[in-house]
């Protein structure tokens, strides 16, 4: 099967700031989450693979499809939510979405009209006169409508209230259980991905710092506590260590290679707990990812 | 089967469905045959990615809890009634393992950490009434 979306080598060059060159290789089904700090290139990423910013080099096949500035084509099996979505301010909520239906041969009215009413739209309003609540439901409809077969979504719950964050979620979850769609969801709220997400890219001055499957995160970082009768040195896995009263605690890229470690050092009352995807991501953006032992 | 999956719990979403589909099948209210919902059913309607699932059903495959026929999905494996009960009772004596270490390191006696047993199951009896 064609992977949903390949990016091969995709560099992006502002004055102050270079994204790539990145490789990224999604497989149909399933949701990703793209995570970083302000300034890491997420917005960027998205764009480019959306078709609204031409990158400076690379190459981005969605679907099989090769994108390139003189056949759109790929861009009709994109859902885009972008960070600020531009809208026809004027223009009634009903109008706009009539008018990007014209973009897209798979638009569906009637489902567009089943996440319109699911969502509470009032489609007669203006949209400039919408909340930012109703703006983003707007932009999820006429970016679903088509049934896309790659979704991106940059930052759709930023500043939302916890009502309107959850009608989001629910129709996200409603369209994953269709196995054609693929998610590319960039977001700092670690939060919405620790039961969304299926894999994790974590960007940093636009390259990829690491790419894991979550689940594979969740099961090999540990905090570990412990009593030692000897100086730590390097310890397997270990990627920062701090001393907790007589014990010391340790933070673990690899619990099992620790634990072993520490069975062999002799350390008594081992205790290992497991971390949150929030945890491990601030210690993977702190450059812990990779092992370095920093005493305390 | 019912899952209820928590955020705040300290174990891993997987770790939460391995513990309660294996309940259900130890307990008997999964029977053996029975077939498993679809991992992708299961991870939407549980609110969580389709490998949190896919990885959950592969650690129940390998206790031999559950096995796949090729593209039909996963069922209950066959277990006699004795094994289901060996199975619950090594499982249980694990977990209870470190609660009692705990309460001996509090400084309580075998006979007063029995007592508290009795009068935990006492309550949740009156509860089941």
């Amino acid at each position: 099967m064609n992977a949903a979306l390949e990016l091969h080598d995709l560099t992006v060059r502002f004055k102050r700031f270079t994204l790539g060159p990145l490789r990224l290789d999604l497989q149909p089904g399933r949701v990703t989450g793209l995570v970083g700090p302000n300034g890491s290139g997420k917005t960027t990423s998205l764009r480019c693979i959306a078709g609204n910013l031409y990158p400076d080099a690379g190459e981005i096949t969605v679907c099989g499809r090769r994108a390139t500035q003189h056949d759109g084509s790929w861009k009709e099996v994109i859902g885009y939510v972008p960070d600020s979505p531009c809208f026809f301010e004027r223009m009634t909520a009903g109008n706009f979405l009539r008018f990007m239906s014209g973009f897209y041969p798979d638009w569906s009215h009637p489902f567009a009209g089943r996440l319109v009413e699911r969502l509470k739209l009032d489609l007669g309003a203006r949209v400039k006169h919408l909340s930012a609540g109703n703006r983003m439901k707007v932009s999820l409809v006429a970016a679903l409508a088509h049934r896309p077969r790659l979704a991106l979504f940059d930052e759709p719950t930023a500043g939302l209230d916890p009502i309107v964050r959850t009608e989001v979620f629910e129709v996200l979850w409603e369209m994953m259980g269709n196995e054609d769609m693929t998610v590319l969801y960039s977001t700092h709220i670690l939060d919405d991905l620790h039961r969304l997400a299926d894999d994790v890219i974590f960007l940093h001055d636009g390259r990829v710092r690491l790419s894991a499957t979550k689940d594979d995160l969740i099961d090999r970082w540990r905090r570990i506590r412990f009593g030692l009768d000897q100086e730590l040195s390097d310890l397997a896995g270990v990627v920062e260590a701090t001393r907790v009263g007589p014990e010391l605690e340790v933070i673990s890229n690899d619990g099992q290679k620790t634990l072993a470690a520490l069975s062999s050092l002799g350390a008594t009352r081992v205790r290992a707990q497991s971390l949150t995807l929030e945890e491990i991501a601030v210690n993977i953006m702190k450059g812990n990812g990779d092992v370095t032992h920093r005493p305390r | 089967m019912i899952i209820r999956l928590s955020d705040m719990s300290p174990l891993p979403l997987r770790e939460q469905i391995v513990r309660q589909v294996r309940g259900s099948i130890l307990s008997g209210e999964l029977q053996e045959q029975a077939q498993l919902p679809s991992i992708r059913a299961l991870a939407k309607e549980q609110r969580v990615g389709v490998v949190t699932v896919q990885r959950a059903f592969e650690d129940l495959e390998r206790e031999g809890m559950i096995f796949a026929r090729q593209g039909k999905g996963y069922f209950v494996a066959p277990m006699t009634e004795a094994a289901r009960k060996t199975e619950a009772r090594d499982l249980a004596s694990r977990m209870l393992q470190q609660p009692v270490r705990e309460a001996m390191a509090m400084g309580l006696e075998s006979s007063e950490i029995q007592d508290l047993v009795r009068e935990l199951l006492a309550s949740k009896e009156r509860k089941h009434r």
